[in-house]
């Protein structure tokens, strides 16, 4: 087996490794290795989460893997371990995609956008998470591609259940799968199809050309390829037998093989062997022994001041952008986050626990602007597509960066993310008389948040009838949403839950005199 | 629709039927003595969930007379909660699967179970311990899909006119209601009636808004051949879900009856109450779903 072979092997196996990891972050228990361990490896989520947190974020110490492999091997991640690497070759090869030299006048361009990024991280804003790859992997899995395969799922499944015989066999296939793969509904994501659209655009570019997003654009490639510099696995051409054929370069993934064919460009050679396996004369070695001829393409000064105020602009323009009060209301972060401004700084965006969340209750969503830029595409709950499971401390145990703490059940039971106020316009009893209390149903604290008194109501007609009029008693409640999720009324919920920021990050401002 | 008339008529042929009341002789020979009446509701205490159950369906002429070789049967439990066994918001796991033996034993051909639960499902059908339980006894357990609920007329029915029912659960040959007593805010007490909700699907909150109209319509058309009430654990506080132990009390107790409103007038004693403190259960008579009054049941208790 050649190593370019081996490559393509590792290759598999890893993004096969990340798909397992990704299916089982959504088991309720059991989990032996942790599902965030690409997210924890990428240095690059790891250093401007560190910085724009100003704090030490010890789940993330094992990205000090990649940094020394990079620093001996050089971007062997970007070639051999990278599951967004892997979904582009996976691409290139569907499409057999061209390569186009002329793209490595685009190279600088992922340079500057991570200086831009680490400038916004000294600042304080974590905004790095837009064009992480890992970040972005996993996000679109979550909120784009799982979706359509089981919305798809669901599709066959409904057109084959009209078949009276295959109806039980089937229940069973996909109660067998529920319990390993599949979430139970088709579930839904309001920046679906905006998250959808720039995988859509990142995917067409390699269609264009082979690891477009990876020469030009990625800033871990970019944070990687500055570390490379005394890597000892290193290409060699030997110039005696070369033939100047140029296949090399044509077969060169990241177009790290400039004009004269001996020299690598080893800021983005990402270790692919191609080149040596398609050489016709068997000259090109890539080993452990001496130093290649490097050809080094250096930044103008002018250039790197413009990517540091990129990012100081980045940054400002997020900080004094505008927050309604009234849409921040509804942000109703996860059980464990801290407070929200550490939230924030923290989140990258991995999604990880909207993904775990969406087999469970179903309620992280992708913000949209409802708490301005600085939180644009945060998870936050939305009670009118799920609920926070009382039992359940999934979200808790699948954050990267610490952003949302692991609680054990007891905390989590107690742990208040909101608080439940009844709209007395548009809530049956209050409204019009008709017994409900549905809400007090569903509320899962062992002493119910929500409790009723019976009272006397005259109806229009004259006629009176003493029925259960609910309230929410405000010590018990801890802002799961179930109530709103389960509010049979039509339209509006006729309880709503809003977030209670200095009440859930326990200030002391709230609870009875 | 046709294999649900098939079942109401096969009630009303085997009602008639008498037979004698030892144990250890299955259903199909109990049918075949003459001249005993059969009890219209049992109650059975002190033994472990399984013995309960089944002493109480054999003191009841035995399976054989709901379950025919053959038949496709739903075993019903309620798995309406993410809860453990011990917080008596779910059946207990041993009278599901006592229950699924039963079936098997008097020939059916499948036990499906399943409920439409209010947590997540996956977590109520794993930590109720049911699923587990449930497979073991031979059933398949799956979960609801929406593609098997279909909007059904109700034209007995003088409130609910429409509503989505599981079409597995309508279609089944038989049904076997095992719900947990406990307690319920808008309803007193969740029983053998409100358990038929877990096979309705739709927006069921709403039809907490005339539940003591629509509990006993919901019954009569959905019509199970028997209902079997688990008391092993009962919820008297904090319910339909609780989670506090305080609130549990351990009673050991197995009520069962063809008729799903006896079954439930019954179980108002476990809580302290009267059958006549609950709307759904005195409306009950109106739709032929049983005696109400306890002093006219013809009630027999046994204590293992």
């Amino acid at each position: 087996m050649t190593v370019r072979k081996l490559r393509i092997v590792t290759q598999v196996l890893f993004f096969l490794f990340f798909l397992y990891l990704f299916w089982i972050t959504s088991e309720i228990s059991g989990r032996l290795i942790p599902v965030d361990l690409f997210l924890r490896a990428d240095p690059l989520l790891a250093v401007t989460g560190i910085i724009a947190a100003r704090a030490i974020i010890p789940a993330m110490f094992i990205s000090v893997v990649v940094i020394i492999a990079t620093l001996l091997l050089g971007r062997v991640f970007c070639g051999w371990v990278c599951p967004m690497g892997t979904t582009l070759d996976l691409t290139s090869r569907i499409g057999n995609t061209a390569n186009r030299y002329k793209l490595n006048k685009t190279h600088h361009l992922k340079y500057y956008l991570l200086i831009g990024f680490l400038v916004a991280s000294i600042l304080g804003f974590q905004l790095v998470y837009h064009l992480d790859p890992i970040s972005l992997i996993t996000r679109t899995f979550t909120v784009v591609i799982l979706p359509i395969l089981v919305k798809s799922f669901n599709f066959i499944f409904n057109l084959l259940f009209n078949i009276k015989p295959l109806q039980i066999p089937l229940l069973q296939i996909q109660s067998s799968m529920v319990d390993s793969l599949l979430p139970l509904e088709p579930y839904f994501f309001q920046s679906a199809f905006v998250l959808g659209l720039i995988f859509t655009i990142i995917i067409g570019f390699e269609l264009y050309s082979r690891r477009t997003f990876c020469q030009s654009v990625c800033p871990l490639g970019a944070l990687l390829g500055l570390l490379c510099k005394p890597q000892i696995l290193t290409r060699k051409v030997d110039e005696d037998g070369c033939t100047m054929c140029a296949q090399c370069q044509d077969v060169c993934k990241t177009n790290a093989i400039p004009d004269d064919y001996h020299e690598t460009e080893l800021r983005e050679c990402i270790q692919c062997f191609n080149c040596v396996d398609t050489c016709p004369e068997n000259v090109i070695t890539i080993n452990f022994t001496g130093a290649a001829q490097q050809h080094k393409t250096d930044f103008t000064r002018r250039k790197l001041v413009f990517a540091g105020a990129g990012g100081i602009a980045g940054a400002a323009f997020t900080g004094i952008s505008f927050i309604r009060p009234d849409e921040s209301s509804k942000l109703i972060r996860p059980p464990g986050t801290v407070s929200e401004k550490e939230f924030v700084e923290r989140c990258v965006r991995c999604y990880q626990c909207i993904r775990a969340c969406a087999t469970s209750g179903n309620f992280l969503q992708p913000s949209l602007l409802e708490g301005g830029w600085e939180s644009l595409l945060s998870p936050y709950g939305v009670a009118a597509t799920g609920y926070c499971e009382f039992n359940c401390t999934l979200c808790t145990e699948v954050c990267p960066t610490d952003a949302i703490k692991e609680l054990d059940m007891e905390t989590k039971h107690k742990t208040i993310i909101g608080l439940a106020f009844f709209d007395k316009n548009r809530c049956l009893p209050y409204k019009d008389g008709t017994p409900c209390i549905v809400c007090e149903e569903h509320c899962p604290t062992p002493e119910k948040a929500i409790q009723f008194n019976e009272e006397e109501y005259t109806y229009p007609d004259g006629s009176s009838r003493v029925i259960k009029v609910p309230y929410v008693v405000e010590n018990l409640c801890i802002g799961c949403g179930i109530c709103e999720y389960k509010c049979p009324v039509e339209g509006a919920p006729g309880i709503y839950v809003t977030n209670q920021t200095e009440r859930s990050y326990n200030t002391g401002l709230y609870g009875y005199p | 629709m046709s294999g649900h008339t098939n079942r109401r008529e096969f009630i009303k042929t085997t009602g008639l039927l008498t037979a004698g009341t030892m144990l250890g002789i299955s259903g199909s020979l109990w049918a075949e003595i003459p001249g005993n009446e059969l009890p219209s509701i049992v109650v059975v205490k002190n033994g472990s969930p399984a013995e309960n159950t089944r002493k109480a369906v054999a003191l009841l002429g035995g399976m054989g007379r709901f379950v025919k070789k053959g038949d496709t049967v739903v075993v019903k439990p309620n798995i309406g909660w993410d809860r453990k066994p011990e917080q008596a918001a779910n059946t207990t796991p041993e009278v599901v699967s006592e229950t699924i033996k039963l079936c098997f034993e008097s020939g059916a051909d499948k036990v499906l179970v399943f409920d439409n639960t209010c947590n997540n499902p996956k977590r109520c059908y794993a930590n109720s311990g049911i699923a587990e339980a449930a497979e073991d006894a031979g059933a398949i357990v799956s979960y609801m899909a929406d593609a098997g609920y279909k909007e059904y007329d109700m034209p007995e029915a003088t409130h609910l006119k429409k509503w989505a029912f599981y079409s597995l659960a309508m279609e089944a040959d038989c049904i076997i209601n095992v719900p947990i007593a406990k307690h319920h805010g808008i309803a007193e007490l969740t029983l053998g009636m409100k358990n038929l909700m877990g096979v309705m699907g739709g927006m069921r909150g709403r039809i907490h808004w005339k539940i003591h109209q629509y509990l006993p319509e919901i019954a009569a058309f959905v019509k199970p051949e028997l209902t079997i009430i688990d008391a092993t654990r009962i919820l008297k506080a904090n319910g339909p879900q609780g989670g506090n132990l305080d609130d549990v009390e351990r009673l050991d107790t197995i009520i069962a009856s063809p008729h799903i409103g006896t079954a439930d007038a019954y179980a108002t004693d476990l809580f302290g109450k009267k059958p006549t403190d609950i709307g759904y259960i005195i409306n009950g008579p109106e739709y032929g779903l049983g005696e109400i009054d306890i002093e006219k049941m013809n009630l027999r208790i046994e204590t293992i």
